[in-house]
């Protein structure tokens, strides 16, 4: 079943009259439980692309069904509720509330949902442990290095058990060891978890880790192609 | 979203920024403080009023000459003549009004009391006998004159505290003479102090007849004052006064009176009117230093909504409603407003308290502090709307931040 289903959507920016088009005419599905990597050079489109995967901007054209239902019946509360409960985000730059602990800003998409208020702090806790963090839990925001940020990102993004979590670029602000760390966590909630990840990289090596890679340039899709020899963590550390 | 998870983000919102907070709702604090203030003193002066006009007695019945209905002793009402012996004998007879107690005349005039080398100025109340009686004061020293006294135009006076203190000095006056317009006087009592809000202090009572004979050289009187023997019979009392003056004085048209009666409730009430009226519109004043702070919450949340548009682009993207982002905004205006209210009302109570006890004690009358518990809950209820109001347009501003916009936004 395709959690993911888009039939020529495309996405035109409108500014001072002159028109960009940003997405044309892309057609793609995901299936449940499956890890793609969306590359392209910068201004090909993925971004946008994700984005309106995830629901945080709207298309122009075309249809986008999710989880077999096309979003374009839904209101702005029920996009809202998918986004809380079927998806989970993961930025580039983290976007954590500063002044808030690991554990507060971890708990921050429950208090959006219908989950009671009982289950947040073990659910909380959970996806800090998921993510390997429970010695900062207390710990402020801004006393964590990027890549312990980028995992409270990851366990932010868990807490509600989504179906589909995106990650747009996750590891573009940070060293290549603190990335592999992320892509790491990133690829067992895939294989391990089973949620479906849809994951925007300009990088081929982080790319790599997903199962199936498409490219976009000019706002279309160019390949679409499976990834022939996965990567795992594993490799990164016989290396 | 849960009430209760808004109103801790809220706090957290605002305790991130305490010194810009604090500056924020200044204005309010200042404004519910004024409006405290002044409904607090302005309650404060209402009882002072009520209570003296009831310690001149609820059953009192003033006339006064001419028409002016209201207000103690004009000019005009001085100088007129309309009241005469023969009206006070007419309301001294029984058939004419029955449940008269006691009707005494007052005359007033200004002269300066002259002791050796001290000279002071007062007011000359001329009085019946029966002053101790109606106004409730007893002379510490000495005594009052008597109804013999004013038969005989005896020259003898009792001196008010004020009068006291600048003519002798330390000295006993009782037994002194006194001067006032030539005319030698012999001072037989003085009063105690009465306290700023009185004009006795400042004053001599001698018999009228004796006023009217040495010092004003008149034949009216400038008020008649009527004491009934129960509270039940004032109001067909001032009807008697009214008719049995009518008569005499020939009037068939009651537009036509010249004279006025009043009692000590319609005094209290014009008094009580015109101290609300006057509350009202301090009140009014400082509500528009609320209108001023709200201005200012408005700009401040509007800046704190700019500054944040990452965190509620986040919280859109976890799935926050517009009305979730709406609520969250709302409720920091409003907390800011309510606890500027609170703040403010504690503020108005306890400058209220301060003025209410130098009051009492610098101008040395009975003034008690009130706290206006209306006015407390009023204020509550205002600020807090001052920030609904004043925080829906900068919260809507943030509802409708898209969350994409939002997570762009550097």
């Amino acid at each position: 079943m395709n959690i993911i289903e888009t039939h020529n959507i495309s996405k035109v920016y409108e500014n001072e009259g002159t028109k960009t088009d940003a997405l044309r005419k892309v057609t793609l599905a995901v299936a449940k439980g499956e890890f793609i990597a969306i590359m392209g050079p910068s201004g090909s489109g993925k971004s946008t692309l994700l984005q309106i995967l995830g629901l945080l901007d709207s298309h122009t054209d075309g249809s986008y069904m999710f989880a077999g239902k096309d979003i374009s019946s839904y209101s702005q509360e029920e996009i809202a509720k998918i986004r809380n409960g079927k998806m989970g985000f993961v930025f580039q730059a983290f976007n954590l509330l500063p002044h808030a602990t690991v554990l507060e800003n971890v708990k921050l998409p429950l208090f959006y949902s219908d989950i009671p208020e009982e289950e947040w702090d073990v659910r909380a806790e959970e996806a800090v442990i998921d993510v390997g963090l429970e010695h900062r839990i207390e710990h402020q925001a801004t006393q964590l290095s990027g890549g312990e940020k980028q995992r409270v990102a990851i366990a932010r993004a868990l807490v509600c058990d989504p179906e589909v979590i995106f990650a747009d670029e996750p590891t573009g602000n940070l060293d290549s060891k603190s990335g592999e760390a992320v892509i790491d966590i990133i690829q067992k909630l895939n294989t391990e978890m089973g949620h479906t990840v849809v994951l925007i990289t300009h990088e081929t090596y982080t790319a790599e880790y997903a199962q199936r890679i498409i490219r976009l340039h000019d706002g279309e899709i160019v390949a679409d192609e499976p990834v022939k020899n996965r990567k795992t963590v594993a490799d990164a550390f016989q290396k | 979203m849960k009430l209760k998870y808004s109103t801790e983000t809220a706090i957290t919102g605002l305790a991130t920024h305490k010194s810009r907070s604090a500056l924020t709702i200044l204005g309010v604090v200042i404004g519910i403080t004024s409006i405290i203030l002044v409904m607090s003193l302005g309650a404060g002066a209402q009882n002072l009023i009520l209570d003296q006009v009831k310690g001149l007695g609820a059953t009192t019945i003033i006339v006064l000459p001419g028409k002016i209905s209201f207000g103690p002793s004009l000019a005009s009402q001085t100088l007129n003549d309309s009241l005469k012996e023969r009206d006070l004998a007419l309301l001294e007879t029984k058939e004419n009004v029955p449940h008269a107690r006691s009707v005494m005349p007052m005359v007033v005039g200004a002269g300066n009391a002259v002791y050796g080398d001290s000279v002071y100025q007062t007011t000359v109340f001329g009085s019946g006998a029966q002053v101790p009686d109606i106004f409730a004061i007893t002379p510490d020293r000495g005594q009052f004159f008597t109804d013999d006294d004013v038969l005989s135009q005896s020259l003898v006076v009792v001196i008010g505290s004020k009068v006291k203190d600048h003519l002798f000095d330390g000295d006993d006056p009782i037994g002194q003479k006194i001067r006032i317009k030539n005319n030698t006087f012999r001072v037989i009592g003085v009063l105690p102090e009465q306290g700023a809000s009185s004009e006795f202090d400042d004053s001599v009572f001698m018999p009228y007849t004796t006023a009217q004979q040495y010092i004003l050289g008149t034949k009216f009187y400038n008020r008649l004052v009527v004491v009934v023997d129960s509270q039940d019979n004032l109001d067909s009392t001032v009807q008697d006064i009214k008719i049995a003056l009518r008569n005499s004085h020939n009037i068939t048209d009651p537009s036509e009176d010249d004279f006025s009666v009043t009692t000590q409730a319609d005094i209290a009430k014009t008094l009580s009117t015109v101290t609300t009226a006057l509350t009202a519109f301090l009140a009014a004043v400082a509500a528009i230093s609320l209108v001023v702070g709200g201005i200012g919450i408005m700009n401040i949340m509007l800046v704190s909504v700019t500054e944040r548009t990452r965190e509620i682009g986040l919280r859109k993207a976890l799935g926050a409603t517009d009305g979730d982002i709406l609520t969250q905004f709302l409720l920091e205006a409003v907390m800011l407003t309510a606890t500027g209210g609170a703040i403010g009302i504690t503020l108005g109570a306890v400058l209220s308290y301060v003025i209410s006890i130098v009051l009492a004690s610098v101008l040395k009358i009975d003034w008690q502090f009130v706290f206006p518990w209306s006015a407390a809950v009023l204020g509550i209820v205002v600020a807090s709307l001052v920030g609904l109001v004043f925080g829906i347009y900068p919260a809507r501003q943030a509802a409708k931040k898209s969350p994409m916009e939002a997570l762009r936004y550097e």
